[in-house]
């Protein structure tokens, strides 16, 4: 009897910390929301990220550097922008490696940023934002007109020329959504007509399905075949050890043929 | 002997008179060493690919027709999918076992592939294709033209979008051969890609190439009882003469019981832990549909690293042409299976060895030279090749243009099967020539061996 009371109070201890524990972490957004900078704060904090992070080289008026790797951004698509900014690859990260800038690249930031850039330099367009979508149908279209660069499994590639194919998997919706209606760096631009709205829901629909697919024990999805390749070898070297031990000797392959000693001394125990 | 087996085997050596052949197999003497086991360890693969094949043509559909698929598989519920296709997918998520049993299956046909392959490098490398096993070298030779066609079917049979890009391959291979190239398509796939090759491929790889495979493969065990096995000198013994090992019953019955088990529950392990043949991703064969980072089955990746490797040509000439694909996907492939053919005779020619005698005695991996630098440098050629297949998840991996890992390949692709066989030649010679010294009379007992 009193090891049930035991139990029952340590429980309830337990759900007291679990309790406050949900009230701290649900408590933070909340205080956020209520701290919601005035419009003009906003597009103050918007201009001193472009200035910190972006002017050097996109230049004060956003007319771009001398050099392709930093192109002009009056009149960009805002899809674009907010794909590169996204995806990490900018702004670009230090050479010292000690990442973007000094400051976190949070959803946050990335959408004053790129408020401030749509007023200040014209941004073009909208972000997409892919709707509900099948999966099935997903895996048909992505078969179609994905699969031949990023693989079936999302997972990407060779390009050929010294350009890789990035790998889908993990990446939020409204990249994937972006990626297709601007087509950034080798990718091909899918318009309207090829890809509708429906089918970006359903792309990525299908890539969540990938990235949701039951693993092995050793934590295994369907493989690559050079992968499988791998497999077999570990495979074969399995057998190859059973055949040894079964055999009952370690030696690969036995000593020299019997010397001419050898025999000579057979012969004279036999006589 | 218990009375019921003891009367049960009276009654009928009465009638059938067993006792003679049945004590003259119990007793056969298997000479005892690891590489023997190889070619056993592709038996038990066969007779686990034959039970499991079994069990997955009781659910296959031998047709490319559209049906639509209503079963629990997320990603093709009510959608519509090639017959064969849509019967896998069905196996695989709808009936119990069915996904583990098709994993053994697969897991059985890889390791069939590489212990027959394993099991000819052991019959190259040690001599045993000498006389008077010729006959049974060229058996075990087109066995592995059998085993490879019974693995370029079944993969096939799924239809999947790899499946579609191997059957292309296959296509553009026999079409590629001048003059008869059409005529080779329509007796194969009977039509334009994919033409009716599923029916056609089921029927080879469930029947015609099992029967094939299953006869020669007896006749092959035949040959090796009645040739006598091979094996390794013996000290003392004059190893040529007499058979040195354990006999049928029940040593060596108990040491294959005991590699049968092994090899079951080892592909059984695997089948659990490796998704060897999961699928759905993949999805269906679709014509025009390909995938990045696709690539042909392990055993065929040396024929797919060839048509990579070697720059690519076309030579036209009045009525036909020769183009990159026949040299590099039909003549190579097929040069190299002539030369397993030809090997035998090649080293009766070459080697310094009595070679018209009947040679019982296994030798080791650098006791003929000429055969050690050929071997290597032909093992290594394949292996090069196989391993530039692998050149985009190395470029990916190394973060290298993959132009740049081609050209490695390409330049190691010539030398370094010229190195390696050099090198094994010139081991071999240097092994020859200290032997020699160290015994300039030798004893030479095989001149006397009766037949």
């Amino acid at each position: 009897m009193s090891a049930v009371r035991g139990l029952l109070g340590w429980s309830g201890l337990a759900a007291v910390i679990a309790l406050v524990w949900i009230g701290v972490s649900a408590g933070g957004p909340v205080r956020a929301d209520v701290e919601e900078d005035p419009p003009e704060q906003q597009s103050l904090r918007g201009d001193t990220l472009y200035s910190n992070h972006c002017a050097r080289c996109h230049g004060a008026d956003g007319t771009g550097g001398s050099n392709e790797l930093s192109p002009p951004l009056v009149g960009m698509e805002a899809a674009r922008v907010d794909l590169v900014l996204r995806t990490g690859r900018m702004p670009p990260a230090r050479e010292d490696g000690s990442g973007q800038g000094d400051i976190e690249w949070d959803d946050d930031n990335r959408e004053v940023l790129l408020a401030h850039l749509t007023a200040v330099f014209d941004l073009e367009g909208s972000i997409p934002s892919p709707e509900e979508g099948e999966a099935a149908v997903g895996r048909e279209v992505f078969a179609k007109h994905c699969a031949a660069c990023h693989g079936y499994t999302g997972d990407g590639g060779v390009g050929g020329a010294g350009a890789f194919v990035p790998r889908l998997l993990g990446l939020d919706p409204v990249t994937v959504a972006e990626a297709v209606r601007v087509g950034p760096f080798q990718m091909p631009r899918f318009a309207e007509e090829q890809v509708s709205d429906q089918d970006l829901g359903h792309i990525v629909a299908y890539l969540e399905e990938v990235a949701a697919e039951e693993a092995t024990l050793l934590n295994l999805v369907e493989l690559n075949p050079v992968f499988l390749a791998a497999f077999v070898g570990v495979l074969a070297i399995a057998m190859l050890f059973s055949c040894l031990w079964i055999a009952g000797r370690v030696t690969m392959f036995p000593d020299a043929a019997p010397t001419a000693a050898d025999a000579a001394e057979t012969e004279g125990g036999d006589a | 002997m218990t009375p019921l087996f003891r009367f049960v085997f009276d009654t009928l050596d009465a009638r059938l008179r067993l006792r003679g052949p049945a004590r003259e197999v119990l007793n056969k003497v298997f000479p005892k060493h690891w590489s023997f086991l190889l070619g056993e360890v592709a038996l038990f693969s066969f007779v686990i690919l034959v039970l499991t094949g079994i069990f997955l043509a009781m659910f296959y559909r031998p047709s490319d027709d559209p049906i639509v698929y209503t079963g629990s598989a997320e990603l093709f519920r009510g959608r519509t999918l090639p017959g064969a296709y849509a019967s896998i997918v069905e196996l695989s998520h709808d009936v119990t076992g069915g996904l583990l049993f098709r994993r053994i299956h697969r897991g059985a046909a890889y390791l069939f592939v590489a212990s027959a392959l394993a099991h000819l490098l052991r019959i190259l490398l040690t001599g045993a294709f000498r006389r008077p096993r010729e006959v049974n070298t060229h058996i075990g030779t087109t066995l592995l033209i059998l085993v490879i066609a019974l693995a370029y079917t079944g993969q096939n049979l799924v239809f999947d979008l790899l499946a579609g890009s191997s059957l292309r391959i296959g296509y553009a291979t026999l079409g590629s051969v001048p003059l008869i190239g059409e005529s080779l398509i329509m007796a194969v796939f009977g039509g334009a890609y994919p033409g009716q090759v599923v029916p056609r491929f089921f029927a080879l790889h469930v029947l015609i190439l099992p029967a094939m495979l299953a006869g020669l493969l007896t006749l092959h065990l035949v040959l090796v009882a009645r040739q006598r096995h091979t094996q390794f000198p013996v000290k003392g013994v004059d190893a040529q003469r007499y058979v040195v090992g354990a006999p049928l019953w029940p040593s060596q019955f108990a040491a294959s019981t005991t590699l049968a088990l092994v090899v079951g529950g080892v592909l059984a392990a695997f089948a659990v832990l490796v998704p060897w043949s999961d699928f759905d991703l993949h999805g269906p064969l679709v014509v025009g549909h390909a995938s990045n980072a696709g690539h042909a089955e392990w055993w065929l990746f040396y024929v797919q690293g060839a048509i990579t490797l070697f720059p690519a040509f076309d030579w036209f000439f009045p009525g036909f042409a020769v183009t990159h694909m026949f040299v590099f996907g039909t003549v190579l492939p097929l040069g190299l299976f002539g030369l397993l053919y030809a090997y035998p005779f090649i080293e009766r020619r070459l080697a310094d060895y009595d070679a018209d005698i009947d040679n019982h005695l296994c030798s080791r991996p650098l006791d003929v030279p000429v055969r050690a630098g050929l071997v290597f440098a032909m093992t290594t050629f394949v292996t090069v090749l196989t391993v530039a297949t692998t050149n985009d998840v190395l470029a990916r991996g190394l973060r290298v243009p993959v132009e740049a890992v081609m050209w490695t390949f390409r330049v190691g692709v010539v030398a370094l099967p010229l190195l390696v066989g050099w090198a094994a030649y010139a081991r071999a010679r240097a092994q020859v020539r200290r032997r020699q010294a160290a015994k300039p009379a030798t004893v030479e007992p095989s001149t006397k061996v009766p037949a």
